[in-house]
């Protein structure tokens, strides 16, 4: 079965909004030199990067601090934050954020930032790995064993928590092939892990105790045997309703339309064949043409706010990132909920007025003095130098006139000697700050 | 000549790129408090000045006291809110700080901890 390939231009336009969907953006000229490499070159160069480098400067607080990801409250955010921005990686970081969602852990219930992060560097290993690994290993990594009372479950008390979530959040799908009959096995199965508790560092020690463990025989999808951990995830991801809840819900994260049937119906086999492996459906996600012909996609609070500190070539100077993308519905670490963030829900009146904030704070250090700046006293050169602050990325016909038509006006109230002289820079700092907030911004 | 001006580009770079506060910054500890349990993000940490941030992830207000093993002065994070935080700026002298919540009897339900401060 033939997986489509986008066959139309792939110029700076659809270059960009590759960019977007798997990484933050590009920075200023990105999308121009992967438009050169042609569509095939710049999804391998997404899926198979070189060695991962940063470029800037290293993040820092506004007091000139290093950051303490795992010893301050915020400084986790910021950390990842400044990976998004500063890594030559892209697809691997919104691979992990992927996954983040995926199996959304919050700090809220595990109360380590420390425990957090290892289980972020999890999900970075497994970026594109085998996802039967990837359940695996997060099925014993000690946030998600705190997170869903995994070293709570012991053979005496089984606790259902995990095992329902597995089944109905990471691998089926609510309601999918699975009985409550199945979620009670599969929580005996899951049965054994356990930590220890020292004072001043609270749980420790994870690991898997027999002791603990159900021997006796369970029965799971309608098969018997002496199941283990490994037997639950292996059973749910070789279940028969797997692909067909993995495909679309990994699709969802870069298309936000249903994909065509025989499509899902190609990529679930593909993924079945290739053994559970990512890449393979990630690289034909990228290189369908509904990702470059199909409706835009509103970008996450912390997808944006990377995206237009890359856009404006700033690095991590402030503590506000934090507060700034928690008002706005996402801070890292700390998703709603164990069904992660809601991606329908990332714009309203009261988040769209952060976005605002977050645009002006990202240009405010480099707004132009009206004072020393003399800039041109012509709507479209103005339109043109904002846009090329960021990089000059592509803007609808419409938000181009709309930018236009404020320029006009703000000119035309230039009415005496020094406001002709100072209004220009401020309205090319008007308009850096009008395009970041735009539809075209704040969408890809 | 040349290498003299070399050189001091060299250390007029060497000044711009370092931070405020040297390349470590303050030494750190977060406190995360539960009913009815502390955790340190590390237990051990460097002399000098130090952040001392209390996260209450809690269901009742918690706060903070400090105190130096052998030593008389104590001190203090005023009680906050579940879902709050508050920063302790101190300079920690090597030696061993007991940490524990005055609310209640807190402290004797499990909120204490041992920090250690090395030279």
């Amino acid at each position: 079965m033939n997986i489509p390939v986008y066959r139309g231009e792939f110029g700076p336009v659809e270059a960009e909004r590759l960019l977007w969907r798997a990484g933050f953006g590009p920075r200023p000229g990105e999308a121009a030199v992967f438009a050169k490499r042609g569509l095939d070159s710049a999804v391998q160069a997404l899926t198979k990067p070189g060695r991962q480098r940063f470029t800037g400067a290293p993040a820092r607080d506004e007091k000139g601090r290093p950051l303490a990801p795992r010893d301050a409250w915020g400084h986790d955010h910021l950390w990842w934050l400044d990976r998004m921005v500063r890594g030559t990686r892209p697809l691997m970081e919104r691979m992990t954020l992927v996954w983040h969602d995926w199996f959304a852990t919050s700090n809220e219930g595990v109360g380590s930032q420390g425990l957090m992060l290892r289980q972020n560097a999890l999900l970075r290993r497994h970026w594109l790995g085998s996802f039967r690994q990837l359940v695996a290993a997060v099925t014993h990594d000690p946030a998600m064993l705190l997170w869903l009372s995994g070293t709570e479950n012991t053979k005496w008390s089984p606790n259902e928590n995990f095992a329902r979530e597995l089944m109905e959040l990471f691998t089926l799908g609510a309601g999918r092939g699975y009985t409550e009959r199945d979620v009670r096995e599969q929580a005996r199965a899951l049965t054994g892990f356990r930590n220890d508790w020292r004072e001043g560092v609270g749980p420790t020690r994870f690991r898997f105790d027999r002791e603990r463990y159900d021997k006796g025989s369970k029965r799971v999808f309608g098969r018997r045997g002496r199941f283990d951990w490994n037997d639950a995830c292996r059973l749910c991801v070789t279940h028969p309703k797997h692909a067909s809840f993995f495909v679309p819900k990994l699709w969802g994260y870069f298309i936000p339309v249903a994909p065509p049937r025989a499509t899902q119906r190609a990529l679930e086999l593909l993924y079945v064949r290739n053994g559970h492996a990512v890449r393979p459906v990630v690289d034909a996600i990228l290189r369908h043409p509904l990702l470059y012909e199909g409706p835009r996609m509103v970008k996450s609070p912390v997808v944006y706010t990377a995206g237009l500190l890359r856009g404006a070539g700033r690095g991590i100077d402030t503590e506000a990132w934090t507060w700034l993308c928690a008002n706005a519905g996402q801070q890292l670490f700390y998703p709603p909920n164990v069904s992660g963030w809601n991606d329908d829900r990332w714009l309203d009146t009261a988040t769209y007025l952060v976005r605002w904030d977050i645009a002006g704070r990202v240009t405010r250090p480099a707004a132009l003095d009206p004072n020393k700046v003399r800039a041109p006293f012509d709507a479209d050169q103005l339109v043109a130098r904002a846009l090329a602050f960021w990089g000059d990325p592509p803007l609808s016909t419409g938000t181009r006139r709309v930018l236009r038509g404020y320029a006009d006006r703000a000119l035309a109230t230039a009415n005496q000697r020094w406001k002709k002289r100072s209004y220009p820079a401020l309205v090319e700092n008007s308009l850096r700050h009008l395009i970041a907030v735009s539809p075209d911004l704040q969408t890809s | 000549m040349r290498f003299l001006a070399v050189l001091l580009l060299s250390v007029a770079a060497l000044a711009a790129a370092t931070p405020l506060f040297g390349a470590r910054g303050p030494s750190r500890v977060q406190v995360t408090a539960f009913e009815f349990e502390y955790r340190l993000s590390r237990l051990s940490v460097r002399q000098g000045p130090a952040l001392i941030e209390l996260v209450n992830y809690g269901e009742d207000d918690h706060d903070l006291a400090l105190q130096r093993v052998g030593g008389t002065r104590s001190w203090t994070l005023a009680k906050i809110l579940p879902g709050s935080r508050a920063t302790l700026s101190i300079r920690l002298r090597p030696g061993r700080y007991r940490l524990w919540c005055a609310v209640g009897g807190h402290r004797l339900r499990g909120m204490r901890a041992t920090l250690v401060v090395r030279r």
